[in-house]
């Protein structure tokens, strides 16, 4: 038992073996090799979570970290988000950078006392630093429901202190983990279900270490007629709708992946903005009291005089999120919806 | 079964000797006290947040007893003592520590020279280096941030113990009992001090809101910890209680659930109408001190005198002081629509 515990232990588990071999590797990877190479590098870092240990991780992510890092890093808690996200704050406290796993973002919703009221005020409150990640799956479309679907940004938007990364490529989920890592400040960090092991996001990443610095939004795709501001899922579902746009239409839209939703860049977003003279957000939360609010109020304040329409926003429709299948196909936005309201702006 | 978890009908655990942990006095308890509760009487002049009682200091019995814990952990003041999270609001065992009065007043009036630039509740910042750990007003979070402190005190081996005084009201949160359970299960090195009975606001213990047990340490078996029980009214008896259970925590048994009777917690405190008489609390202690003859009247009065002066002298100087700068501009009150960044004119 020991000596197979050892071999298990020698060798890293597959899915943070496959860019050290050159492969390509899917969304999921990228994370676990993110957490991977940080607790390598760093001693300080450690996991915590339901399940994480033994079982792996209700998605795998960490399945081999316990026989690499042994428990103590690898912290499998009682079901008590609250209990353990609180834990993770005293941990932070005392010079351990813990990384906290929620089984499915939505049950973040028992921690939000402490992480509002305590983690995210602790640097102003002169409590010091509370370097901690916060991170787990997010969003709909795999029939998951209202429990198991939610998209929890805006719940903590609100809150100052904290910052809310929302990758959407793998090459950006391994970097900004890292950076999230790294940061001295706390970080919910979002992983869209539907992105974990989706096939077509392979993507071979650099074997030497890298981060993607937080607070900078990428340009996913160049265009003349209209700036899309999204992040998560969507961006591929933007993309997916530009390239039928300009095939069909010759509508030349501009992609914004935000991936750090806090801090926002508006730079990046005044600067295409201030190129194509309009813009549609798209975001797969709900629509009152979305990020798409936010960004139309920055827009307004320091770019309004280069808008050449209203401000569109393309979201989920204002209700939990259904079960059904064809309820939630209907809740969610889809590459059609993206689509109509990209023409009826370019049209403007 | 925890070999240490009581049957609920034992007699609370019998604690090792605190060894060479010297027990504070009488004197050196009112002194501590009383130092206490003459800058809190000076902050509760402040805001009405500050105390909940209308009258002097907000509960003087706990106040004792938080002061009798924070002389019961081993203090440093390099970062290598044990830690402890007070109440909110409550200056005692962050004094005992080594703040200072200044640092406290400083803060309540927003100095620039605040340790936390004026931006949080006097003795609510976190001083690692003396083992504060600054509460916060939601009752049970402390629990759970304290559990996660002496989880990785354990990892790091350094023997560190944590101390939490349980707020009024908190055992009726699920933070109390997230963070209860969490070090439980984790055999953290976690001292829980409940006092009781507990006035607060929304649990008053006399209505059984917060619980319907007799004693809070009929808890211990549940969460499958050590319980311990003390009462206010033997001051040496409540130290050794509280070191060994320090102690035990420190040995390895987990978290350790101590319970401390306050006695007269809900008597009103004596001192209406007199913001010079003596909490009834202190006023006995200084009368025991008295009749045992560890200090004269006369000295007494010189002590009261030195400790009044210090706080008073620590007082005028941090009003004296520069306010501190705001920590962030806000658009259009400070320089208007041109503050606005990217403005920058018209395509």
């Amino acid at each position: 038992m020991t000596e197979d515990r050892e071999d298990r232990a020698s060798s890293p588990p597959e899915q943070v073996s496959r860019t050290a071999r050159g492969e390509p590797v899917t969304f999921l990877e990228a994370i676990a090799e993110a957490l991977w190479e940080e607790m390598e590098a760093d001693a300080r870092v450690f996991l915590m979570g339901e399940d994480i240990g033994v079982y792996g991780g209700a998605f795998k992510v960490t399945r081999g970290f316990l026989d690499r890092f042994g428990p103590d890093r690898v912290v499998d808690t009682p079901i008590s988000e609250a209990g353990f996200t609180g834990a993770a704050a005293g941990a932070a406290h005392m010079g351990l950078r813990p990384v906290v796993e929620m089984q499915f973002m939505d049950f973040i919703s028992p921690a939000y006392d402490v992480i509002t009221n305590y983690i995210a005020s602790s640097r102003y409150r002169g409590s010091g630093p509370q370097p901690l990640v916060i991170r787990g799956p997010v969003g709909g479309g795999n029939r998951g429901g209202p429990f198991h679907s939610q998209n929890v940004e805006m719940a903590f938007f609100h809150t100052p202190g904290l910052k809310i990364v929302y990758p959407s490529t793998p090459r950006d989920a391994k970097g900004l983990l890292k950076a999230a890592i790294r940061d001295d400040d706390p970080v919910i960090f979002e992983e869209h279900k539907a992105l974990y092991r989706a096939p077509d996001l392979r993507e071979t990443l650099p074997r030497e270490d890298f981060a993607v610095p937080l607070g900078t939004a990428r340009t996913a795709r160049e265009g003349r007629d209209l700036t899309v501001v999204t992040y998560g899922l969507m961006v591929h579902r933007t993309l997916a709708a530009a390239r039928t746009l300009e095939a069909e239409d010759g509508i030349s839209l501009e992609v914004l992946d935000l991936r750090t939703l806090l801090p926002l860049d508006d730079e990046a977003i005044m600067a295409s903005v201030r190129k194509t003279g309009k813009l549609l957000i798209v975001h797969e939360d709900t629509r009152t009291g979305g990020i798409a609010g936010e960004i139309t109020a920055r827009v307004n304040e320091q770019a309004f005089e280069w808008l050449d329409g209203p401000v569109l926003r393309v979201t989920a429709i204002d209700a939990p999120i259904p079960y059904a299948g064809a309820l939630e196909d209907y809740f969610l936005p889809g590459e059609d919806d993206i689509g109509r309201a990209a023409r009826y702006l370019a049209r403007y | 079964m925890n070999p240490s978890q009581p049957a609920s009908s034992d007699p609370p655990n019998r604690l090792p000797d605190p060894g060479d942990s010297p027990v504070p006095s009488p004197l050196d308890i009112y002194r501590a006290t009383l130092r206490g509760y003459l800058v809190e009487t000076r902050l509760r002049s402040l805001s009405p947040s500050w105390l909940h009682s209308p009258r002097g200091m907000s509960n003087p019995p706990r106040r004792l007893i938080s002061v009798v814990a924070a002389l019961a952990v081993r203090r440093s003041s390099d970062g290598s003592g044990d830690l402890i999270a007070p109440e909110p609001f409550d200056p005692g065992p962050a004094l005992v520590l080594g703040l200072s009065p200044l640092d406290l007043f400083r803060e309540a009036l927003g100095r620039a020279s605040a340790p936390a630039g004026g931006q949080n509740g006097p003795a609510g910042w976190t001083d690692l280096s003396l083992g504060l750990l600054g509460p916060v007003s939601t009752p049970g979070a402390m629990l759970e941030v304290m559990a996660g402190v002496t989880l990785a005190e354990r990892m790091k081996g350094s023997g560190r113990v944590g101390l939490v005084v349980s707020p009024p009201g908190a055992s009726a949160t699920g933070a109390w009992h997230e963070g209860l359970n969490f070090a439980a299960v984790r055999t953290c090195p976690l001292v829980l001090l409940v006092v009781t009975p507990g006035p607060s606001n929304a649990a008053p213990s006399f209505q059984r809101l917060e619980t319907r047990l007799e004693r809070q340490i009929d808890r211990a078996r549940g969460y499958g910890v050590s319980s311990h029980l003390a009462s206010i009214s033997e001051l040496p008896e409540l130290h050794r209680t509280l070191t060994g259970a320090v102690e035990e925590a420190r040995q390895g048994a987990g978290v350790q659930l101590v319970e401390v009777s306050s006695g007269d917690s809900l008597a009103p405190s004596g001192s209406r109408g007199d913001p010079e008489a003596l909490p009834g609390t202190l006023a006995r202690l200084r009368h025991r001190i008295e009749d045992e003859g560890l200090l004269t009247g006369a000295s007494l009065i010189g002590l009261e005198s030195e400790l009044r002066a210090e706080v008073l002298d620590a007082w005028r100087r941090a009003s004296s002081e520069a306010l501190s700068a705001p920590p962030l501009q806000r658009p259009f009150m400070h320089g208007g629509a041109a503050s606005l960044a990217g403005s920058g004119g018209a395509p």
